[in-house]
């Protein structure tokens, strides 16, 4: 059979009908004559018209030949052998057959998914009545196993129904899951049949499911089974050319309202470089276009700003308009982010101020340099003297509103405040402790740490003097956000500190909790800070003061990155993800009544819950793009966003070194020398390519059309 | 006999057949033709008035003295030539709108007519068309050429062609020695039209073939996709004009040049007129 490389280019086709179209437009109604010499027109229309008829047809065949054959040449043909394989299968009785069929985002590319489709339907047509089928899209490995079908007619639809997902290709997963599913079937020969999409990225090499795998076939048989038959149906496939966004990554996902957040779009060119038109959209609304120029064989990183985002969920989607390549689904990619009301910040100083004095004075002129004259900032900081924190009303009274407190310098609490404090921490608010000169530090472990049952993260040690003075570094390996912003500057900020009097913080696992964490380190390796979950909130215990007497962090540059980076971090509340993965189940506040919408159409959703909270949850989420959930009355309650893997915008063809998969597949035939084990190769052939006698035929033709008119014009000449 | 009074009588018919016509034979009048078929007779058969040129002895004097006209005497010797001309009115004549070539056939065959019969020569007419229409047998009587102007002003181009057919029903009832002029556009069958046109030569006859064409017949002058519909009958043709001129006038010209050949093999004139032709010197020129 014919494939075609850029199907869509058929598009083109109509235009051979442009010859007969300008035939038909051009050919005006005669003039009527009557005429007495006849018989000389009629000679000639015996003769001629004939001839003229003749040639006339001869061209228009002629010049449709060319524009059609130049259309079809555009899209690629070539001829391909299918072989469904099934004549080298012995069968020896009704058949058992799971269906894997690779749907990865990679398969749609040049109209892989169809090729595969089509594999797989011929497969099912060499079933007869009684055999039994599982149809197992990769999409779906995270579903329910349903029970085999028996009914082929409904298995064929399945797989007609089969679409690409944003999914990169996992043939161990197939496999693996296929083996699983195969344990619900009664007959006796097992087929699992891998309809892959011929690219390379899935065959995961060096992966150690590989390895269960060849467990699994190996393992020892039971009962009438037989051991499975392993038939790869992979159709040749070959290199596209393809324009990609491979990632579009907004500053932070969680940002304050009606900030501008800085938003970097990935482009990339595989084998292909030219100017292509970028859009960017924020909800669906276009904000920008751009024109972007990858390189060949690269990728290039444009980098824009966003309008100021209102409170709520936002979808940041880019889209290359004009790419036009055999991989659409890689022309799309979509981030979420949240934009969040300012945060309440309690400032409670041992040492009261104004202005840059006071225990936390540089603190709240960090957070808020404007003094709470710019409404648009992103912290909403309230300095209070510690003595406030009277009892435990008084403290949940100032709590109230806020998403962290701050502790600076306050050597005790009244049990009350301290009890309504750690309850603040333990429903999701932030706790920042800050050490001054009249702290116990032996009471600080006692009362506030409280052996790991308080809020304090770790045990404090005692203060100590730096001679020299100490300097600070981003903890190597660390996630945390703090450790990401120092690493990522460019700059040495935390070098350039000089403290000379610290708190001794232990380590996390050495005299602090395991699950602490410390993201900051003095160049001594003791923690700056420590961090630790505690209940839905976090602490963090830091080792320097914020007033510039046990060293100069307030005054350097590494000091608003470095509190606005932790407050923002431990004041937020934990939020369900905006931008998910593939396969990821999406979480939104509780709503009744709501209705999910994605690219696909409508989802269904569920009441759930996420991080131990009530909340909506909707199925895994396969098709890349936005998803947007509507209250009842129609508003937009959340919006999340599905990109497509970036593995899988690898289109790099099986190889012959990929199809011995490709030692595991070796590993398999060495264990069953019965030869359970049959690689179809290729199962579908790519012969010669079509195009370039398309090409030569649509020359013959304008060559052939041009000696013709050119003989009629100089008869006419001539006579 | 009465007298033929030209100037009464045949002029005002002449000029209901076409203003040339009568262009034409005034011109006659005039004196401008001599006639090289004068004899000597004793039988007398009318006067015609006197004519710059003819012989002063042949006036009638006593005539002059009575009546004051210079008229000259005929006698029935002169009068012998019979002459019959015949028209093609078969539909293909009736091409050209206002210079249909029927209209020119007509005044041909009028000026002819009246310029023969004002010699005093017989002329009798026959209309072909397919067959043999209608034949009034030569006469010289100035009601007879009458008789003719009014069939001449009647005649209408219609019906199938083919003169070769109608000549062979003709040739027998034709005088012997007479002069006999067929006026066609000799839109048919060469062979057919040269077989009866010897029919008529066999007769001892001074024939003559006026080919009369259209200037539109000549050139082809039409472009684009035209529908050529048949004024005989024939079966419609649309054909892009354009393409199909060439050929048309290569056939044109195979047929002009098998009928001269044949017309020459047989001694037969053949003259081409077309429709826009000035009559009175063609018709001076035909009869030269």
């Amino acid at each position: 059979m014919i494939e075609l490389a850029a199907p869509w280019l058929l598009l083109a086709t109509p235009i051979a009908a442009a010859p007969f179209v300008l035939h038909l437009v051009r050919r005006r109604r005669p003039r009527d004559v009557g005429w007495g010499a006849m018989r000389f027109l009629a000679v000639v229309a015996a003769e001629q018209r004939r001839r003229l008829a003749v040639q006339e047809r001869l061209l228009l065949i002629l010049r449709t030949a060319a524009l059609l054959a130049a259309a079809v040449a555009a899209s690629r043909p070539a001829w391909v052998e299918r072989s469904a394989a099934a004549p080298v299968l012995e069968r020896g009785g009704r058949v058992a057959c799971v269906l894997a069929i690779d749907d990865s985002a990679a398969s749609g590319a040049a109209g892989g998914d169809a090729v595969a489709r089509s594999l797989a339907a011929a497969w099912l047509s060499t079933l007869r009545d009684g055999d039994e089928v599982t149809v197992l899209p990769l999409s779906l490995l995270t579903e329910p196993a349903v029970d085999p079908l028996v009914d082929l007619a409904a298995a064929r639809s399945q797989v007609e129904a089969i679409r690409p997902s944003a999914l990169a290709a996992d043939h161990p997963a197939l496999l693996l899951a296929a083996l699983d599913r195969l344990q619900a079937h009664l007959n006796p020969h097992a087929e699992v049949v891998l309809v892959a999409s011929g690219r390379a990225e899935g065959w995961r090499r060096g992966d150690r499911r590989w390895d269960e795998l060849a467990r699994r076939l190996a393992a020892p048989l039971h009962g009438t089974r037989e051991r499975p038959h392993i038939v790869v149906l992979e159709p040749p496939t070959r290199r596209v050319d393809d324009m990609a966004i491979t990632a579009v990554i907004p500053a932070s996902a969680r940002v304050a309202p009606r900030t501008r957040v800085p938003v970097r779009i990935t482009v990339a060119g595989h084998g292909v470089r030219r100017d292509v038109t970028l859009r960017i959209a924020l909800n669906g609304r276009t904000i920008e276009e751009l024109t972007v120029s990858p390189p060949a064989d690269g990728e290039s990183e444009v980098a824009i700003r966003l309008p100021p985002v209102e409170p709520g969920d936002h979808v940041i989607s880019a889209l290359l308009v004009d790419a036009n390549d055999a991989f659409p689904a890689s022309d799309t990619c979509a981030a979420g982010l949240v934009a969040e009301a300012r945060l309440g910040v309690l400032l409670a100083e041992a040492v009261p101020g104004r202005g840059l004095s006071g225990s936390l004075g540089p603190l709240a002129a960090a957070l808020d340099p404007d003094d709470g004259t710019d409404p648009f900032a992103p912290f909403a900081p309230r300095r209070v003297a510690a003595t406030q924190l009277l009892d435990g009303a008084r403290a949940d009274e100032l709590l109230n509103g806020t998403s962290a407190v701050v502790l600076g310098g306050v050597a005790a609490l009244d049990a009350g405040a301290l009890a309504a404090i750690e309850r603040f921490v333990a429903a999701g608010g932030g706790l920042l402790v800050v050490p001054g000169d009249g702290i116990d530090p032996a009471h600080w472990a006692t009362a506030w740490y409280r052996g790991g049952d308080g809020a304090l993260p770790a045990p404090p040690g005692a203060v100590r003097d730096h001679r020299p003075h100490a300097s600070a570094t981003a903890a190597p390996g660390s996630a945390h956000p703090l450790a990401e912003v120092f690493a990522n500057a460019g700059s040495d900020a935390l070098g350039q500190l000089s403290i000379n009097r610290s708190l001794e913080l232990p380590r996390p696992g050495d005299g602090a909790p395991d699950d602490a964490s410390a993201p900051l380190l003095l160049d001594d390796g003791s923690p700056l800070l420590i961090e630790r979950r505690r209940g839905q909130g976090r602490a963090v215990l830091l080792a320097t003061t914020l007033d510039g007497s046990w060293g100069d962090l307030p005054w350097r540059a590494a000091m608003v990155p470095l509190v606005r980076t932790l407050i923002g971090d431990i004041a937020a509340k934990p939020s369900p993800p905006r931008t998910l993965l593939p396969l990821q189940r999406p979480a939104f506040p509780p709503a009744s009544g709501a209705r999910l919408s994605g690219p696909a159409g409508d989802l269904p959703v569920e009441s759930g819950s996420w991080d131990g909270r009530s909340a909506l949850r909707g199925p895994p989420l396969t098709s890349p793009g936005t998803y947007t959930l509507f209250a009842a009355d129609g508003a937009v309650l959340a919006r999340r966003a599905v990109a497509v893997e970036r593995a899988a915008h690898d289109l790099t063809p099986t190889s012959e070194a990929d199809d011995a998969a490709a030692d595991v597949l070796g590993a398999w035939r060495a264990a069953d020398p019965a030869g359970a084990i049959v690689l179809v190769d290729g199962g579908q052939r790519r012969g010669a390519e079509l195009w370039p006698w398309l090409i030569a035929l649509a020359v013959i033709a304008l060559l052939t059309e041009a000696y013709i008119c050119g003989r009629a014009a100089r008869d006419e000449a001539q006579s | 006999m009465a007298l033929l009074n030209w100037h009464e009588q045949i002029l005002p018919r002449l000029a209901r057949v076409s203003l040339s016509a009568r262009l034409a034979v005034e011109g006659f009048l005039a004196g401008e033709h001599r006639s090289n078929r004068r004899g000597q007779s004793v039988e007398f058969a009318g006067h015609r008035p006197y004519l710059p040129g003819d012989d002063v002895r042949r006036i009638d004097w006593p005539l002059w003295a009575r009546s004051d006209r210079l008229d000259v005497r005929l006698y029935e010797e002169e009068s012998q030539l019979r002459a019959v001309i015949a028209i093609d009115a078969s539909g293909s004549m009736g091409y050209g709108g206002s210079e249909a070539k029927i209209d020119s056939a007509r005044t041909l065959a009028a000026g002819l007519a009246a310029v023969l019969s004002r010699h005093g020569d017989a002329v009798g007419l026959a209309v072909l068309g397919g067959s043999l229409r209608s034949y009034l047998p030569p006469s010289a009587s100035p009601a007879h050429l009458i008789a003719v102007l009014e069939r001449l002003q009647d005649l209408r181009a219609e019906g199938p062609g083919g003169c070769g057919e109608a000549l062979a029903s003709l040739a027998p009832r034709l005088p012997r020695r007479g002069l006999f002029v067929l006026i066609t556009d000799a839109c048919e069958d060469t062979g057919s039209l040269l077989r009866g046109l010897r029919l008529v030569c066999a007769r001892r006859t001074d024939t003559r073939l006026w080919h009369l064409l259209h200037e539109d017949e000549g050139g082809f002058p039409f472009a684009g996709d035209v529908r050529f519909l048949g004024l005989e009958g024939e079966p419609s043709l649309a054909l892009d004009a354009d393409r199909v001129r060439p050929w048309y006038l290569r056939a044109l010209a195979a047929h002009r040049a098998e009928l001269a050949a044949g017309c020459r093999a047989a001694r037969i004139d053949l003259r081409g007129f077309r429709a826009d032709d000035d009559v009175a010197l063609a018709i001076a020129d035909a009869l030269r």
